[in-house]
């Protein structure tokens, strides 16, 4: 099994915070990673490692090291608008650019000096299963689709651009369980070409749609395995208070 | 509660309703006294004559056009250079002062005591400063021409640009920012492609009604523009306005005479342009906070 991305003794501070405490963590190529723990312990922020969009934040400070494809990401060599290409992003709530379907996927398309914009378009919507909703209505206004959609749609924007790695925030947060469904479908086929590291409150939804799964608990990583066996045999107390219910 | 709430909306209707019944009776002021200049002269003397002489020796020529030309220009020349320098200093601002809170904050006054500064005070600048300056580089007699106002007129058309654009620019929500990041794109592009179209409404708004402003600049274009009325064919000649014109005749002519009247129809035109203009920027600032809430 390839290892895709790899943390060695990470941690990272906003300001005098220190959110993540020395991780280390090996997520395997073209697989689901769901990365689990309570309300702010440093999922979003360890997600947000990995395409360095943490660097938007002021006085953030970092040490360790992060490896794509054994490149240390972090080094100060590294162009950040390449490593955001080849790793791409779904925010928790869904944010569409307020321009047509059509225009939000082809931005990034445009940008990236692709050709074929539209043919590539309608492949992005179609592997983002939202093609057959909206054909009609491309160029309408991305904002009048409901939540499902725009969070199928920033899957397509993202994936448009041939990206190696997706991470997925809580995708799911804002959605009813019908389109839930439809994007554990969707996140199901998309692992057959891309790497996706997935965050997740919902313990069910990490055991249906991840193969890996780590666990975080106050910006440590506690416990990381395949994820029939946390779920079935964890390690740690703290994975398991978490997997009963305890942290709420 | 709600009965405070009844009382103070109806108030605020009524000074609503007083606000409109004075600009609609302004309006038939003007054109009380402006219409009656088509008794003397038919409309295409006013609306296409190229002359504006009203002391003539035989014939007395009331013509729009060198008064509309001039506003036209040198509101213009106030855009060509306000725009640009406004949206981008706005950007500046937004983007990235505000990360050093205090300096923004003092940026800002500063912008907002320069929009609160008489205007008197920027001609001066421009008759004392400006004027010799233009005159030297580029060689004329006189610094008091079309480019010296429009530079004045940008001058004070900005704080009003600055500040609606800036207002419009800091609230594109970070998230779309964040979104086009994610997707490697550079902030250069960021900015172009996806925080200035977002924030259109603002920014047409701020240059529509920063070209109000500079419409309806009287005080210090009769210290600038040298304020001869002939239809200016290059930034170096002087010119008059719609406002400048009304400003220096009104007081030397005699009441009810046809040259009172031409004025008063110059004060129309201007009405219905500031009119209009201003209304279409209200109604883009209003969208702009419509999109936003
Ligand atoms: N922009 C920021 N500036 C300062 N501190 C931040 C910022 N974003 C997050 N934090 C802090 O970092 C810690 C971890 O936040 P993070 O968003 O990574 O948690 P999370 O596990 O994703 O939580 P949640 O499940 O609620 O989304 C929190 O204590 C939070 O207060
Ligand atoms: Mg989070």
């Amino acid at each position: 099994m390839k290892i895709k991305i790899k943390f060695e003794n990470f941690s990272l501070w906003f300001g005098n915070n220190q959110i993540l405490k020395n991780i280390n963590l090996e997520i395997p190529e073209k697989n689901v990673t769901a990365i689990m723990g309570p309300s702010g312990c440093g999922k979003t922020t360890l997600l947000r490692a990995i395409n360095r969009m943490n660097d938007l934040i002021p006085d953030t400070k970092v040490c360790g090291k992060v490896f794509i494809d054994n490149e240390n990401i972090y080094d100060a060599n590294v162009n950040l608008l390449t490593l955001r290409k080849k790793v791409g992003m779904v925010f928790q709530k869904p944010n569409p650019f307020p321009k047509s379907i059509y225009e939000n996927i082809a931005f990034g398309l445009k940008v990236h000096k692709f050709k074929n914009i539209k043919e590539r378009v309608t492949k992005a919507l179609i592997d983002a299963n939202l093609y057959d909703e909206v054909k009609d209505n491309l160029y309408r206004s991305a904002l009048n689709l409901s939540g499902g959609q725009q969070q199928r749609l920033c899957i397509a924007r993202a994936i448009a651009i041939e990206p190696e790695i997706i991470l997925l925030d809580e995708p799911a947060s804002a959605l009813d369980p019908i389109a839930t469904a439809k994007l554990e479908e969707l996140i199901h086929k998309l692992k057959k070409e891309y790497t996706i590291v997935i965050v997740t409150h919902n313990m069910q939804q990490a055991a249906r749609v991840s193969d890996y799964c780590a666990f975080m608990y106050l910006g440590e990583l506690v416990e990381f395995g395949k994820t029939e066996d946390i779920f079935v045999r964890p390690k740690d107390k703290r994975t398991e208070d978490f997997l009963l219910g305890k942290y709420g | 509660m709600k009965e405070t709430h009844r009382f103070i909306s109806g108030i605020l209707f009524f000074f609503a309703f007083l606000t409109s019944l004075l600009i609609i009776f302004i309006l038939f002021f003007l054109l009380s006294y402006g219409l009656k200049i088509f008794q003397f002269i038919s409309f295409k003397d006013f609306f296409l004559n190229p002359v504006w002489n009203p002391t003539g020796y035989f014939k007395n020529d009331y013509g729009l056009l060198p008064n509309l030309w001039g506003s036209f220009l040198v509101t213009s020349l106030a855009l060509i250079i306000a725009v640009p320098f406004g949206i981008f200093s706005a950007i500046f601002l937004s983007e990235e002062l505000r990360k050093i809170t205090w300096l923004y904050n003092l940026t800002k006054g500063i912008i907002e005591l320069f929009a609160a500064f008489p205007s008197v005070i920027i001609g001066l600048f421009g008759l004392v400063y400006l004027a010799p300056l233009i005159q030297k580089i580029f060689s004329l007699s006189s610094g008091l021409c079309v480019l010296n106002g429009g530079i004045i007129l940008a001058l004070m058309s900005l704080p009003t640009i600055i500040s609606l654009c800036e207002a419009s620019i800091s609230q594109v929500p970070l998230t779309y920012k964040e979104a086009s990041y994610a997707l490697g794109v550079s902030r250069f592009q960021t900015t172009l492609k996806i925080v200035l179209p977002t924030a259109k409404s603002g920014i047409i708004a701020g240059i529509l009604l920063g070209f109000g402003r500079a419409i309806g600049e009287t005080m210090a274009m009769l210290m600038v523009l040298g304020n001869s009325p002939i239809i200016a064919k290059s930034l170096f000649q002087p010119t008059r306005t719609l406002t400048t014109t009304i400003a220096i005749e009104m007081g030397e002519t005699a009441k009810n005479t046809p040259h009172f009247f031409a004025l008063f129809m110059l004060g129309v035109v201007l009405f219905i342009i500031s009119f209009i203009v201003n209304l279409i920027g209200n109604y883009f600032a209003q969208k702009r906070i419509k999109i936003i809430i």
